[in-house]
């Protein structure tokens, strides 16, 4: 599956920026209406509902595919990560596939130990 | 104990080293009386020998070349007010001229206050001629009880003089001896006065009273003198015997020390009439025989009917006594209402409550909720209202009686003996509970016998200890409170001696943390080989029974045999959830609990951090950089350390998320070496079992991945609740390369 640019961070994003920073790219693969969003370094409460509030913009705006993009990320915490099931909730009904990309291995394991992966596409970042 | 260069002035003891036992509380007292501030009060148990110890103190200071000087006095034979004030003033005036001229001789001279004067110091003489001008009793009474205003201002005038004396920058303490008997001669209010105008004018002392009585009717820090503990009582009999020129073989010294219930005074009664009399205790008959004469009417006898003076007012209050003791006899848990009791023997209610207020005062019998009932065991004291009740009250033929008490007692005192040794040797099984105050986890192996028979049969203590740090765990509950199982459930002594079974309050917690009861029942159970099955069940069945009509919810029963149990006995104790253990385990239990195995090494090298955040935005990340800072100097691989992180992390969450703390800080403990990373985290306010229970039916998809994240993380994660929040602990062993 190609991924595209969202792996990578747009041009206008300042990578020192230490909140969420909910970033989010469109972009149009074929006729999948793809949204990247780049969570920040730490995803808390605050970060996890600014994802979720720009997810549930794009998913009625009508995007088909989610792509949460956690390149920067290095801690999470169970409230993010709770609030990212509402993201998923919120794909589901609206029939659209949610990929988290660029996931280091120990959020990775968390993400697994909650469950999340069976309702997502999950691909760890290279090393 | 040994005092350095002590001369004995008051104390009774012949020599240093007869005084026995207490040494701590003595050296405390003698930094308290030279350095302290205030007052302490010893809460003596009858007979324990608080005014030994006074005059101990008492000599150290007097003769030991400091400055202090030491004040004895002493409510006992007080008299009307007047008497008692002028004595209280004149032994302040003689004794602190006794001290200066170093002569004990002073304290005994029967000189009068004038003369004694004249002997002072001049630095001293403008104080005490004054304290003898302004505070001696300027009028004399006519009954003590005839004008208590006069009385009380007499009292409050004579004590002022203590007070003058250490505005005055006298350096001496007071050593205020029997002070229940100053409340019993001039009420409780002129008691109150006495102490507060102490406090108020900031004089240093100690005063011992009846620990019942003093109890609640001081503000003061207090100190326990209970009596000695059987090695220290055989050891003060034979001292005592020994200084009135008696010779007892040990096994006979035993026999009078348990007899007596380590009771100082009775034995020192005891010895001097056998003295006096010239009369031999060789062996056990002697030793009874004596012992009865005494209870029937010696020094003894005397000593006690003195006690109960303080109680009585009458000879009708004396016959009431030794009704209701007879009518109580040796079963402790009967109870007989005080009402229906003052009814029945024509006693005015409240004369009555305070006639068993008394008496439970000097621990005749036991009084509280308005019931009476009778202390448990043998004691002089049961003897005697026994032996009174009977020929005052039976009017049984004295002779008839001593005979046939006597065949009684001899037939007795190989068994006293025997339980006595029993009780000895048995665990203190009461103590042991009480180790489990915190702890929440103890190797399983010091527990279950079955585990420990399999693994450590034939194996040195030293190579068990090392091999239960790696061991399994087995949850124990935190015991608050323990006590003797008989003092809950009195028929258990029927089976089982009082120190061998004993029973622990304790909370455990659940899963999510909350806290539930759990008590245990644990007793010690006499076998010559591994116990079997129906022997199990017996003594299951009779704890069983203790809990069942003490109304515990949740028990759990202990069982620990000289040689542990049989796999049939296991298999049924298993059935109960009771736990078997072996007289070997339970001491080395006994050894983990008090942190012997505990290796200097593995103690050393930890790394110990303490650091308070506030609950702030992103607070924890700070937390987090701390504990990977530590675990990276610790080598920890880069997996557990993201864990620690990410765990710390939750702690921190649950704490700033459920608690509404009022202080607003989390406090974190990091104690950290090569092998394991221990993190506590604790903090103020709602606890977190009690904000779960309430956040229970909203956002359950969310609820609980903090607690489920750092199970999961972490190799050990033990939530308790403190009383004013949560504190959560965590531990991650370094990942052992392949």
């Amino acid at each position: 599956m190609t991924i595209g640019p969202e792996g990578h961070l747009p041009a206008n994003t300042d990578a020192n920026d230490p909140i969420a920073d909910t970033i989010a790219t469109r972009e149009r693969t074929g006729n999948v209406r793809r949204i990247v969003i780049y969570a920040g370094d730490y995803l808390n409460r605050l970060s996890g509902e600014s994802i979720e509030r720009e997810c549930r913009r794009r998913l009625n705006d009508g995007a088909d595919e989610i792509v949460v993009n956690f390149s920067r990320t290095e801690v999470v915490n169970s409230i993010g990560i709770s609030i990212l099931t509402g993201v998923i909730d919120a794909a589901a009904m609206a029939n659209a596939r949610v990929i988290f990309t660029e996931v280091n291995e120990y959020t990775a394991e968390l993400f697994e130990m909650l469950g999340l992966t069976r309702h997502i596409e999950l691909y760890c970042k290279k090393d | 104990m040994a005092v350095a260069g002590r001369k004995n002035t008051l104390s009774r003891c012949a020599s240093d080293g007869e005084f026995i036992g207490r040494e701590r509380l003595f050296a405390e007292l003698i930094t308290h009386s030279t350095e302290g501030q205030g007052g302490i009060a010893l809460l003596a148990e009858p007979g324990g020998g608080a005014t030994e110890l006074l005059f101990q103190i008492f000599d150290t200071l007097f003769s030991g070349g400091g400055n202090t000087v030491p004040v004895y006095f002493s409510f006992r034979h007080s008299g009307a007010a007047d008497e008692l004030a002028g004595r209280f003033v004149r032994a302040m005036i003689n004794q602190t001229i006794a001290f200066r001229n170093s002569s004990a001789k002073l304290l005994r001279a029967g000189i009068s206050v004038e003369e004694a004067i004249k002997l002072a110091p001049a630095g001293d003489e403008p104080l005490l001629r004054c304290l003898w001008k302004y505070h001696r009793p300027q009028f004399k009474l006519r009954g003590p009880l005839s004008d208590q205003r006069s009385a009380f201002s007499l009292l409050s005038r004579a004590f002022e003089a203590a007070a003058r004396a250490e505005a005055a920058g006298l350096d001496f303490t007071l050593l205020l001896d029997d002070v229940h008997l100053a409340a019993r001669g001039f009420g409780y209010a002129a008691f109150q006065c006495l102490v507060e105008s102490l406090n108020f004018g900031g004089v240093r002392y100690i005063m011992t009273g009846y620990r019942r009585f003093l109890y609640n009717a001081v503000n003061v820090p207090f100190r326990p003198v209970s009596r000695l503990g059987f090695r220290e009582a055989t050891q003060a009999t034979g001292s005592i015997a020994g200084r009135l020129g008696i010779h007892l073989p040990d096994d006979v010294r035993d026999l009078v020390a348990e007899r007596l219930r380590a009771d100082l005074p009775l034995i020192e009664a005891y010895f001097r009439d056998a003295s006096d009399r010239t009369t031999a205790i060789k062996d056990f008959r002697n030793a009874e025989q004596h012992y009865l004469r005494q209870i029937f009417g010696g020094r003894s006898a005397k000593i006690i009917d003195e006690r109960m003076s303080y109680a009585v007012d009458s000879e009708r209050e004396i016959r009431a006594v030794l009704t209701i003791a007879n009518k109580l006899g040796d079963d402790p848990s009967c109870r007989i209402p005080i009402d229906s009791f003052a009814r029945d023997f024509g006693l005015k209610t409240k004369r009555a409550q305070r006639l068993f207020a008394r008496m439970n005062e000097i621990e005749f019998l036991n009084c509280g909720f308005g019931r009476i009932s009778i202390p448990a065991g043998d004691s002089p004291q049961k003897d005697r209202l026994r032996i009174r009740y009977k020929l005052e009250i039976g009017s049984e033929n004295r002779a008839l009686l001593f005979g046939k008490t006597l065949l009684t007692r001899l037939k007795e005192a190989p068994h006293l003996m025997e339980r006595r040794y029993r009780a000895t040797h048995c665990l203190s099984l009461v103590d042991l509970l009480k180790m489990f105050s915190g702890r929440r986890a103890v190797p399983a192996a010091l527990l279950d016998y079955g585990k420990f028979a399999a693994e450590f049969r034939g194996v040195p203590d030293s190579e068990i200890i090392g091999d239960l740090q790696n061991g399994p765990l087995i949850s124990v509950p935190m015991i608050v409170f323990a006590t003797a199982t008989e003092n809950i459930y009195p028929p258990i002594s029927n089976s089982l001696l009082r120190e061998m079974s004993a029973v622990g309050f304790g909370l455990v917690n659940s899963d999510d943390g909350s806290s539930r009861d759990e008590i245990w029942l644990v007793a010690e159970i006499g076998s010559k080989l591994e116990v079997g099955r129906n022997e199990a069940e017996f003594w299951c069945d009779r704890l069983e029974m203790a809990a069942i009509m003490s109304g515990f919810p949740t028990y759990r029963i202990w069982l620990i045999s000289p040689e542990g149990f049989d796999d049939e006995a296991l298999a049924s104790l298993a059935l109960r959830g009771a736990i078997g253990s072996s007289r070997r385990q339970a001491n080395l239990l006994w050894r983990f609990l008090a942190g012997e195995f505990k290796t200097p090494e593995a103690e050393d090298n930890f790394e110990e951090f303490e650091i308070t955040i506030p609950m702030e935005d992103n607070a924890e990340l700070i937390a987090a950089g701390i504990a990977e800072e530590l675990a990276k100097r610790h080598n920890f691989d880069a997996k557990s350390i993201n864990q620690i992180k990410t765990a710390l992390i939750e702690a921190f969450i649950n704490a700033a998320e459920h608690s509404f703390s009022p202080d607003r800080r989390v406090h974190q403990r990091f104690r950290v070496n090569d092998r394991e990373f221990r993190a506590v985290i604790s903090n103020r306010g709602i606890r977190l079992s009690d904000a779960r229970s309430q956040a229970k039916g909203g956002h359950s998809r969310r609820r609980g991945w903090g607690l489920e994240l750092m199970r999961r993380l972490m190799d050990e994660v033990t939530i308790e609740e403190t009383d004013d929040g949560t504190r959560i602990r965590m531990t991650k062993f370094a990942a052992r390369p392949a």
